[in-house]
């Protein structure tokens, strides 16, 4: 369909000041995804080859009906985007398409704390959410990474956690009901507003974590917990990494479940510390210790969650801690804002001077394995990136098993950032021995799908045939998941030969 | 040399396209599309040095619609300087041929040939100047009252030199050899205008012996302290804003209050006052002091993670920066104060033309009426 007429039908149904088909905003919208606009350097035959064909503001429910009804009728693409902080290629319009923004969609419809819920839009801010929810001693608890800036429609489409899953639960956990737009343009609610169900099917859950491939989400119904009102936080030292790794499953295996509990690498602890004030760092290489262990209690009193704190302690003074340091509520906030956002600002750790020691890599692996795995996990992957000359920082939600690598490399071009993809197949083939997953919170999206079916085996047929029966036109953000197909730009063998 | 586009080329390296800017822009918020984000913007200056994108009006109303508030920086994680790259690309932009807004040519012209941003004829600063009669006729010490105060408000301007006159503070004025600072210029990417204009003001300033400026115009302090020392390094001059002065009277004694203000109030803290020169502390001081204020923050939107007023593009994008003053109003609306005080004549105009109830002072008003030396206005445009 030529530009125009995209632009005069899209406005028909949205209103002219919430479309666009301006190159300069449609490239904005591919140029997000970070590891596409590295991998656009070094592989310029990708280059403007995923530009959304036109970017839509939606406003309600009606109009998104419209769009699917128009896009079926057109085989056009749709890709439904919140606040765009998804980390595995989720966004990146591989086929073109329209982009479906729902940021506007963003009201509260209804807090109900007696029955223990609440009825939101999809482009509702997380925190914007939790702070509505607070008078009422309430929240919402899954606290990703990104927490300040993303919205409850992307968190339900990718099935996001956070620091606190380990006690608190993942989305999924919460999400009692939604409204979904089909691809054919049917409505279609499922679950409810009760806490619990056992009527059908649960298809609610097939659509949560589907990241916008099944359908667009247009209300959901989550399920809100009391707020525990007393926190501490303690970090605590070890010579290795291997004495963290043990120390933590050994906590668990006690029976003790912590609010969080953040295993800190070397790496890791050397980009925490570059963020922290002097008086916050966490135990270091001069304090003769590698690794850290950054462990949250929470509970109704502070007795409470200093009691849990103390036999957490007990706990690991069997594995050699060397050093560790309590903060007060202030610097706990403080520390804990600098863990989530580590994983971004750690790329500065590449930047000059820096820059001939090492460069800070996009890809943020994901893996999750059994948390008593975790030690091995370590090993297995440390050699892997031997093999492939790469660097590599643990940090992650040991609580649960969930570790993010971030991989470095001294050189940055097309051959290492190769080398990178391939570390990461063997490590998804390894974790996955381990009884592991590819992605324990951020997603398959683009750039996981082609390892999905080392994980998922024969699964992963019934998860494209139930793809089929739903959206057969495969117009809901097509190229993401396997589902439909696997793309050319995911696969490093197509990057880069040896003999180049 | 202001510092270039190419110059940023690294720290685009290090933005992760994590977002946290994206939520808090206040362009973004009315215009919603990514590209009208501090991330959109910068992924485009990226495409742009990449040679992907071709400098176009497009691209230009895409950078120049920033508000300019620098919330964008603040919000990094990886503390990259944002609103500076968005700054850079739009003077790249000018060099590759692509003009600034056309509403803002008459006032660059103003700039250059009569020598402020409106074009009103200089010699009101000399009636302006006569009118405040600064103690000296040669100090140190000068007031730079700024094209805004000086021409649009010149009764506030008046205001400022009774303040410090009442308090014994030794300063002289320039009368009609003050000109623009040159930032308006510097915002919008015309770096070579505004380095002449630098140039001549700096010049003047070490012909006088000028060893301390103070002003009543945020966006004045900001040029004359840190453009100017990006331009000719370091220059031996202190700038401040005169609220800094006034709080330091406070604590002197010199500068006495006596007359109670019996308001609810609450401070909108001006961008180019505390994001981009971090001073938050001495306007609350100042009106903490007054007796009978009631003060308190702006709910969440305080200090550093203040809304913005959406003047700086009043100019070339008007629909825009009305709708940002709208949301700024509307956030401090959410405390129920009786009046909002700023310290900014950018802000002033903005939030007096988005409000309703509520009323808008500039901090030199109360100083005043605090004083006993001026009585306190009614706070709506009049």
């Amino acid at each position: 369909m030529e530009k125009d007429e995209l632009y005069n039908n899209l406005s028909e149904i949205f209103g002219p000041e919430n479309v666009t088909v301006t190159f300069e905003d449609l490239i904005a919208y591919e140029g997000d995804d970070n590891r596409l606009r590295v991998l656009q350097v070094y592989l310029p035959e990708y280059q403007e080859k995923f530009l959304p064909n036109a970017v839509v503001l939606a406003e309600n429910k009606e109009q998104i009906v419209e769009l699917v009804n128009f896009a079926n009728k057109n085989n056009i693409p749709l890709i439904p985007r919140a606040g765009a902080s998804s980390l595995h290629g989720q966004l990146v319009p591989i086929k073109n398409g329209i982009i479906v923004d729902i940021t506007k969609m963003n009201k509260i419809l209804e807090i109900n704390n007696k029955a223990r819920y609440v009825i939101v839009q999809p482009g509702v801010l997380y925190k914007e959410l939790n702070k509505e929810l607070e008078p009422y001693g309430y929240w919402f608890p899954p606290d990703p990474g990104s927490s300040d800036i993303c919205r409850i429609g992307g968190m339900v489409g990718n099935n996001a956690s956070g620091v606190r899953a380990c006690k608190y639960g993942v989305t999924a956990d919460f999400v009692l009901g939604l409204e979904v737009v089909l691809p054919n343009g049917k409505v279609i609610r499922t679950g409810g507003k009760t806490l619990k169900s056992s009527s059908g099917l649960n298809l609610k859950h097939l659509f949560v974590g589907s990241e916008g491939t099944l359908g667009i989400i247009t209300e959901i119904i989550l399920r809100i917990d009391p707020k525990p009102s007393q926190e501490i936080s303690i970090v605590i030292g070890f010579q290795s990494l291997e004495d963290a790794c043990t120390a933590a499953s050994e906590i668990m295996g006690a029976g003790l479940i912590p609010a969080s509990m953040e295993l800190v690498g070397p790496m890791a602890t050397m980009a925490l510390n570059a963020l922290l004030p002097e008086e916050l760092k966490l135990p270091e290489k001069t304090d003769n210790v590698t690794s850290n262990l950054l462990i949250r209690t929470d509970g109704d009193s502070e007795r409470n969650a200093k009691e849990d704190m103390d036999r957490i302690i007990n706990v690991v003074d069997k594995f050699n801690p060397v050093k560790n340091k309590s903060y007060t509520q202030e610097e706990s906030d403080l520390v804990w804002k600098v863990r989530e956002d580590s994983t971004v600002a750690g790329r500065r750790m590449g930047t000059p001077p820096r820059e001939h020691y090492m460069t800070g890599s996009d890809v943020i692996g994901d893996f999750g394995v059994p948390i008593d795995q975790v030690p091995e996990f370590v090993k297995g992957t440390t050699e892997i990136c031997k093999k492939y000359r790469l660097l590599l920082s643990y940090i992650g939600h040991i609580s649960d098993g969930n570790i993010h690598l971030g991989f470095a490399y001294r050189r940055p071009d097309k051959r290492s950032a190769r080398n990178e993809a391939l570390a990461e197949r063997e490590m998804a083939e390894f974790v996955v021995k381990l009884g592991g997953t590819i992605s324990a919170e951020h997603g398959a999206g683009l750039w996981m799908s082609h390892l999905l079916s080392i994980e998922h085996g024969e699964s992963l047929e019934l998860m494209k045939a139930i793809k089929n029966l739903i959206d057969p036109n495969d117009i809901m953000n097509p190229g993401k998941m396997a589902l439909d197909f696997i793309p050319d730009i995911v696969d490093p063998l197509n990057w880069y030969k040896e003999e180049e | 040399m202001v510092k270039i586009l190419e110059d940023s080329k690294s720290e685009m390296i290090v933005c992760n396209l994590a977002g946290y800017c994206t939520v808090e822009c206040p362009s973004r918020n009315i215009l919603n599309f990514s590209s009208y984000s501090a991330r959109g913007r910068l992924v485009l200056c990226e495409l742009l040095l990449r040679g992907r994108i071709e400098p176009t009006i497009e691209l230009r109303d895409r950078l120049q619609t920033c508000t300019t508030c620098r919330r964008c920086n603040e919000t990094c994680p990886s503390d990259i300087e944002q609103y500076e790259m968005i700054e850079r690309a739009r003077a790249y932009l000018i060099e590759k041929g692509v003009p600034p807004p056309e509403q803002f040519i008459p006032a660059s012209e103003n700039i250059m040939k009569r020598d402020n941003v409106l074009g009103i004829d200089q010699s009101q600063r000399n009636d302006l100047m006569k009118a405040i009669n600064p103690p000296s006729d040669k100090s140190d010490t000068l007031l730079w009252m700024g094209c805004m105060f000086s021409f649009r408000y010149p009764e506030i301007a008046k205001t400022v030199g009774t303040i410090l006159n009442t308090a014994g503070y030794d300063y002289m004025m320039l009368g009609d050899e003050e000109t623009c600072c040159g930032d308006p210029l510097k915002m919008i990417g015309m770096y070579p205008e505004f380095e002449e204009i630098a140039k001549r003001n700096f010049e003047l300033f070490k012909d006088l012996g000028i060893k301390r400026i103070i002003s009543p115009c945020p966006m004045c302090t900001k040029a004359l302290k840190d453009s100017y020392e990006e331009s000719f390094g370091e220059t031996g001059i202190e700038v401040q804003h005169v609220v800094q002065v006034y709080d330091q009277l406070l604590q002197e004694g010199k500068l006495k209050y006596k007359t109670e203000l019996p308001i609810s109030v609450t401070y909108f803290d001006p961008c180019h006052l505390g994001r981009h020169m971090k001073v938050y502390d001495p306007p609350r001081n100042v009106l903490r002091a007054v007796p009978g204020l009631k003060y308190a923050d702006i709910p969440t939107y305080n200090r550093e993670n203040n809304w913005c007023c959406g003047g700086a593009i009043r100019i070339g994008y008007v629909d825009t920066s009305v709708s940002v003053s709208e949301d700024a109003m509307a956030k401090i609306e959410k405390g129920g104060f009786e009046a909002v005080i700023t310290a900014c004549p950018q802000c002033y105009p903005s939030l007096q033309f988005a409000t309703f109830d509520t009323k808008v002072y500039d901090i030199n008003e109360i100083v005043a009426a605090a004083m006993g030396i001026k009585e306190l206005g009614s706070g709506f445009v009049e």
